[in-house]
């Protein structure tokens, strides 16, 4: 979908055509979901959701585009914004929780003598008569699962 | 929620955008705001009196046109700065020719009076208020241009507010002009600068806080 046509769908939605406007949010998330998709290619969770917000900002702002004006430029300029928005919200949040990078190798760490201790354990059960090993696999191991 | 739902949400109910109707809000509001500001200046400070053979001078008038073409120009980049994706019609360098002009001007009275006389030019008998009140006549185009603003969406929300207060301190100095008794260029060129100066460094820290959406 080009520019004129987007531009003419934008028109019919100002003037108050819902079914246009439909259209029109559509074939612009298809847009957007791309240009998103590229600049969040690291957290793809991400991108329907900021979609979203973007969608959001371009309802609440449809008065500020201007009729004779381009149109992608108007569209674009609002998702980088919003992305822009995003990136900061998310490296606050990062700086905030700085000290769980540190902790993260001492939980891998702990993540691997689980481990071991799992192999000890299989071990010895194995060394145990049938009438013992079973219930304590079936009440004790396997009733967390 | 999905997208799709998302779509189908805000389409229904859907609302036209009157043609104009922004634009009229604005020129309504910013208009409001200088006349406030106007407002202000007789409450509070007073026409010059001698303003009938003050207007017979150049000086009068480069020190009233200076802050207007100052706010005009900063006026017409936040215009822009406040719509997604549009591009300031004039380039920023365009700000500093007026500024550049007063400095000149300034310059050329400095060099031509005797050192004895110069510093009388610089402080004049009003620079220790100049400043304060160019920035309290700014404040009502200042929360006009922030209720303008608000309503628009600025991508660059400490540019927009900085210009913005460009534009609020020119408007601010220009009215003030209207009172101030100085008419020499050195005075202007420092005390009215700082004068614009002071709204648009307020204002660039209240875009940061305000203008986000």
């Amino acid at each position: 979908m080009m520019e004129i046509e987007l531009h003419h769908l934008m028109l019919e939605s100002l003037d108050g055509n819902a079914a246009s406007y439909q259209l029109f949010l559509r074939q612009v998330s298809g847009l957007l979901r791309a240009y998103l998709r590229r600049r969040l290619s690291t957290t793809p969770d991400e991108v329907e959701d900021l979609l979203q917000e973007t969608l959001l900002a371009i309802h609440a702002q449809r008065h500020t585009y201007r009729r004779d004006a381009l149109l992608s430029p108007w569209l674009y300029a609002i998702a980088r914004y919003k992305l822009i928005d995003y990136l900061r919200r998310r490296a606050r949040h990062e700086a905030l929780h700085d000290p769980l990078d540190e902790e993260a190798e001492y939980l891998r760490v702990m993540d691997d003598d689980a481990h071991a201790s799992n192999k000890d354990l299989t071990r010895m059960l194995a060394e145990l008569p049938e009438h013992q090993r079973l219930p304590i696999v079936h009440t004790k191991l396997e009733a967390d699962r | 929620m999905n997208s799709h739902d998302l779509i189908n949400m805000l389409a229904t109910g859907l609302q036209p955008v009157p043609r104009h109707a922004v634009a009229k809000r604005n020129t309504l509001v910013l208009l409001t705001g200088v006349l406030v500001s106007l407002i202000l200046l007789c409450l509070i400070y007073g026409l010059r009196p001698d303003l009938p053979q003050a207007s017979q001078q150049l000086a009068f008038w480069i020190k009233l046109g200076v802050p207007l073409s100052n706010a005009l120009l900063g006026l017409s980049i936040v215009l822009a700065l406040a719509y997604p994706g549009q591009r300031p019609r004039v380039a920023y360098w365009l700000l500093s020719v007026p500024i550049l002009c007063l400095w000149g001007w300034a310059l050329w009275v400095w060099t031509g009076t005797a050192p004895s006389l110069r510093m009388g030019l610089l402080w004049g008998s009003t620079w220790k208020v100049c400043v304060m009140n160019i920035t309290l006549l700014a404040v009502p185009v200042a929360i006009a241009s922030l209720v303008v603003l608000r309503h628009l969406a600025p991508t660059r929300p400490v540019l927009t507010g900085a210009l913005a207060g460009w534009f609020a301190g020119g408007v601010g100095a220009g009215v003030y002009a209207l009172h101030c008794p100085e008419m020499a260029a050195p005075f202007l060129a420092i005390w009215y600068v700082l004068g614009m100066l002071l709204p648009t460094v307020i204002m660039a820290y209240l875009g940061h806080r305000w203008l986000r959406w």
